[in-house]
């Protein structure tokens, strides 16, 4: 038995499927290389959880009688409010980046010559954007949960 | 295919000419910026698109890699119409318009991947070849912000190599480079050329493309105003010789009397001799030599004289400017 290439007889839809996770992952690549963009995307969504259970936390241990424990379905439910008000932010700010970072760089004109459609570049952005801020947004979402758990008293 | 391959893998039925134009034209509003081009690149050459500054020179470039519209006009890629067949075209063409731009925030290893990934997936496995052809291997992981002028340009070349590119696209590459970095991209292009690959160069640096170049199409104000090899264009189609003698004014007369001579005009350096265009230069030269010699003039110099390509293009184009 010979071997060939996998993708040499692929059909063209099934390549250009096969070329699409590529396309996410440069895109990806991209995003989570800004360190300025990570931190602050982390800020906005790890960041105050954690500020909030440590007050929490401070209050309960000042004054438990009029503060009731740090975690508990109640806080929980605050902290979500906070992460999705913050991970908006957070989410538009990735979005920005990941839709003008080719543009602002110069760099579309260079994967426009590769002979890729424009649609195909732009479409890339979408799942790279919302990988980087799920990933943060889960962050937040489990330190929450596991705060809330650890802490209801 | 590795990149060093590419010169035993042509198609026995391959185009002969990689860029085809026909009456190509950009307006913008009442501007011409390209204007009726009719271009011919032939497969395996190093093809010089020469012309000043503001000729339509990027405009020509952006136009065959889709980068802007046609106004009117066609165009084929490595045989395939575009912008009909342009994703397949552009699979085996390697480009760098103007200033070649990157991602500072990433690795040169990093942007070619980012690159790497719109083209075929074999372009990954090209990534490390196309950075030890552009002797950035060892600068690879360091971020572009820190890259000098000269390794982007490199980097840029790279990144056109992932193509596995039958035809290279580099507009005004020399740009910014010092003078051992052009004759490091000098070389670079003519080894490109030597593997069977076709460079379309675009400058207006003449020197540069007379260095490079095998062909070349002279622009101006968006008209292709000549085409062909160098040795030819620059030579106009009349042959020219140089010569010295023992006695100028005689020679002067000798020369004004042969058939085959043009003209014939003394300078500081000698005579210079202009051959009519329907005789052939060897036997004519050898005739005016053997005349000279048996009036019994001394002989101090006799060389064809080979103008440069710098005053052929002048010529050309002071002569439009005075036509217009």
């Amino acid at each position: 038995m010979t071997t060939t290439s996998a993708t040499a007889h692929l059909p063209r839809a099934r390549r250009r499927a096969a070329r699409m996770p590529r396309l996410v992952n440069a895109e990806l690549l991209k995003l989570r290389k800004r360190r300025g963009l990570v931190l602050v995307t982390f800020a906005l969504t790890v960041l105050p959880i954690i500020i909030a259970y440590v007050v929490l936390v401070a209050l309960h241990a000042a004054e438990p009688a009029k503060h009731g424990p740090a975690g508990g379905l109640e806080n929980f439910s605050g902290s979500l409010y906070m992460l999705a008000q913050l991970g908006v932010v957070a989410a538009v700010l990735i979005g920005a980046t990941a839709g003008a970072g080719d543009i602002g760089s110069g760099v579309f004109r260079e994967l426009v010559v590769t002979g890729r459609s424009r649609f195909a570049l732009f479409a890339a952005r979408l799942p790279a954007a919302f990988g980087l801020a799920l990933a943060a947004a889960w962050a937040g979402f489990a330190l929450t949960a596991v705060a809330s758990t650890a802490l209801a008293g | 295919m590795s990149i060093d391959a590419r010169a035993n893998g042509r198609k026995a039925d391959a185009p002969a000419f990689v860029v085809e134009t026909s009456g190509l034209t950009k307006r913008f509003g009442d501007r011409v910026a390209v204007d009726d081009v009719d271009l011919r690149v032939p497969r395996g050459s190093a093809f010089g698109y020469l012309g000043p500054n503001g000729a339509g020179k990027t405009t020509l470039i952006r136009m065959l890699l889709g980068l802007t519209s046609v106004t009117s006009g066609t165009m084929r890629l490595l045989g395939r119409p575009v912008p009909a067949e342009r994703a397949a075209a552009l699979a085996r063409v390697g480009a760098i318009v103007e200033e070649p731009r990157f991602h500072s925030h990433l690795t040169g290893r990093e942007n070619l991947t980012v690159i790497a990934a719109a083209r075929e997936p074999e372009a990954h496995a090209r990534i490390d070849g196309a950075l030890a052809r552009t002797g950035l291997s060892q600068r690879a992981d360091e971020r572009v912000k820190r890259y000098s002028l000269g390794m982007r340009q490199r980097l840029g070349v790279a990144r056109s190599l992932l193509a596995d590119p039958e035809l290279l696209i580099l507009d005004e590459p020399t740009n910014g480079l010092d003078p051992a970095g052009i004759r490091e991209f000098r070389n670079m292009i003519r080894g490109f050329v030597a593997e069977g690959r076709t460079v379309l160069l675009s400058s207006h640096l003449l020197d540069e493309v007379e260095k490079i170049c095998d062909a070349v199409a002279i622009v101006d104000r968006g008209r292709v105003v000549m085409q062909g090899p160098i040795a030819e264009l620059a030579r106009g189609g009349e042959e020219t010789i140089l010569i010295a003698t023992s006695d100028e004014e005689r020679a002067l007369a000798l020369l004004g009397e042969n058939r085959a001579v043009a003209s014939a005009v003394a300078e500081a350096n000698g005579i210079r001799v202009r051959l009519r265009p329907e005789v052939k230069a060897e036997p004519a030269a050898d005739d005016l030599g053997r005349r000279l010699v048996l009036a019994g003039l001394a002989i101090r110099r006799f060389e064809p004289a080979r103008a440069s390509l710098e005053q052929r293009f002048l010529d050309i184009t002071s002569r439009l400017e005075e036509a217009a």
